[in-house]
């Protein structure tokens, strides 16, 4: 008799040992996980923080410490709410031959651990649009959208990043951006290379 | 050595002593990541940032927490990055262990065939869903853990592997006839 458990059972079963079979790996890869650790700076231990004892808690009980302190968490929650709002030049982007300016870019927050939403404001009155092309897009200008320039040629575009460092092109729309070569490559001569930037996208918050 | 001897050895300056933790995880992490990414390539891509950020991380981990439960969690974020970002590559299946090609019987071309269909069963669920499934099946992990490693409720948890497999099973009706 058909017993839909049983088969349910069988169907676990065979799906657990398929998960489970090894895959096969690429030596060379494990490999380079050493060499990458080995150029990495060594990691530091984390300073501890002492515990709060009694007394801080005494001291938190106090009805002034506590409408202080709401105050200073709304006041920063403001400030963060405004914060998109307020671009540092964080680190200064090469100028473009034809006057393209990347105004800055700022890491406006941690989407997650490992991702980091970065948004740059350039300005190219020159152009009639503007695309952005970076390793996340394997080059390709289609990919990634920028918000149309305003009246001063001035243009916004945030990308998702994992933490590092990304290096990005500024283009025209139709132009296909060849890869560059390797960061620090002599004779990076690509077409977008002149308009190029570095993006840091390490911090939690710039 | 357990895990948090060769953490200490690391973080007192001993860098190699992390090539034991690389060696130990290492196949459990690309099994896991195949699964997760769909392809070797970025599979192992995934690990490779995994392991790298952990080591950077490593003064950051605190001992009152499992260290393999610590560093899966990178790897499933990296994983969830990957995904994300859209740099998977077209799904590829995994690659057939060399050693079980030569053992395989006649019947080794149907098997291929249904394990490439439970890759493409699990290209359709959800992200979360197939997190469930692998997490669940794959790494055989108990619902605490599960919840460690996700943040997520043991019931939702729960519900989710319920789900995802009740769609797996759905997904693979056509070719299951074992």
């Amino acid at each position: 008799m058909f017993d839909l458990g049983d088969e349910l059972d069988r169907l676990e079963a065979w799906v657990a040992r398929e998960l489970r079979r090894p895959v096969a790996t690429n030596a060379a890869r494990k490999a380079r996980i050493m060499e990458l650790v080995r150029a990495t700076a060594p990691p530091a231990r984390r300073a501890r923080l002492p515990r709060r004892g009694r007394g801080a808690r005494a001291g938190l009980a106090s009805p002034i410490i506590g409408v202080a302190l709401a105050a200073g968490v709304c006041g920063v929650m403001t400030a963060a709410a405004l914060r998109p709002l307020l671009v540092e030049p964080r680190q200064a982007m090469a100028v473009a031959a034809d006057a393209d300016t990347a105004l800055g870019d700022t890491i406006t927050s941690t989407l997650r651990d490992t991702a980091r939403l970065v948004r740059t404001i350039l300005a190219a009155p020159a152009r009639s649009g503007v695309v952005a092309a970076a390793d996340l897009t394997r080059w390709n200008a289609s990919a990634t959208s920028v918000a149309a320039a305003d009246a001063s040629g001035v243009s916004m575009v945030a990308v998702a990043l994992a933490p590092g460092r990304h290096r990005a092109a500024l283009t025209d729309p139709a132009r296909q951006v060849p890869e560059p070569p390797a960061l620090g490559a002599p004779g990076a001569g690509s077409p977008a290379s002149s308009a190029d930037s570095l993006v840091p996208a390490s911090d939690t918050s710039s | 050595m357990t895990d948090v001897a060769v953490v200490e050895r690391v973080l007192a300056g001993d860098a190699d002593a992390y090539a034991i933790l690389v060696d130990r995880y290492y196949d459990r992490f690309a099994r896991y990541a195949v699964h997760m990414v769909g392809n070797r390539e970025d599979a192992e891509e995934a690990v490779q940032d995994a392991f790298v950020r952990a080591y950077r991380s490593l003064g950051q981990y605190e001992e009152r927490e499992r260290f393999a439960a610590w560093l899966f969690r990178i790897l499933m974020n990296q994983c969830r990055t990957v995904a994300a970002l859209g740099r998977r590559r077209a799904r590829t299946f995994p690659d057939v262990d060399p050693g079980e090609l030569t053992l395989t019987d006649a019947g080794g071309a149907e098997r291929q065939e249904l394990r490439d269909r439970l890759e493409r069963a699990l290209a359709q669920l959800s992200p979360e869903q197939r997190e469930a499934v692998v997490l669940r099946y794959g790494e055989d992990l108990s619902y605490d853990d599960m919840a460690a490693v996700t943040g997520a409720g043991v019931s939702a948890l729960k519900m989710r592997v319920k789900r995802a497999f009740a769609r797996l099973r759905e997904l693979l009706q056509e070719a299951y006839c074992v």
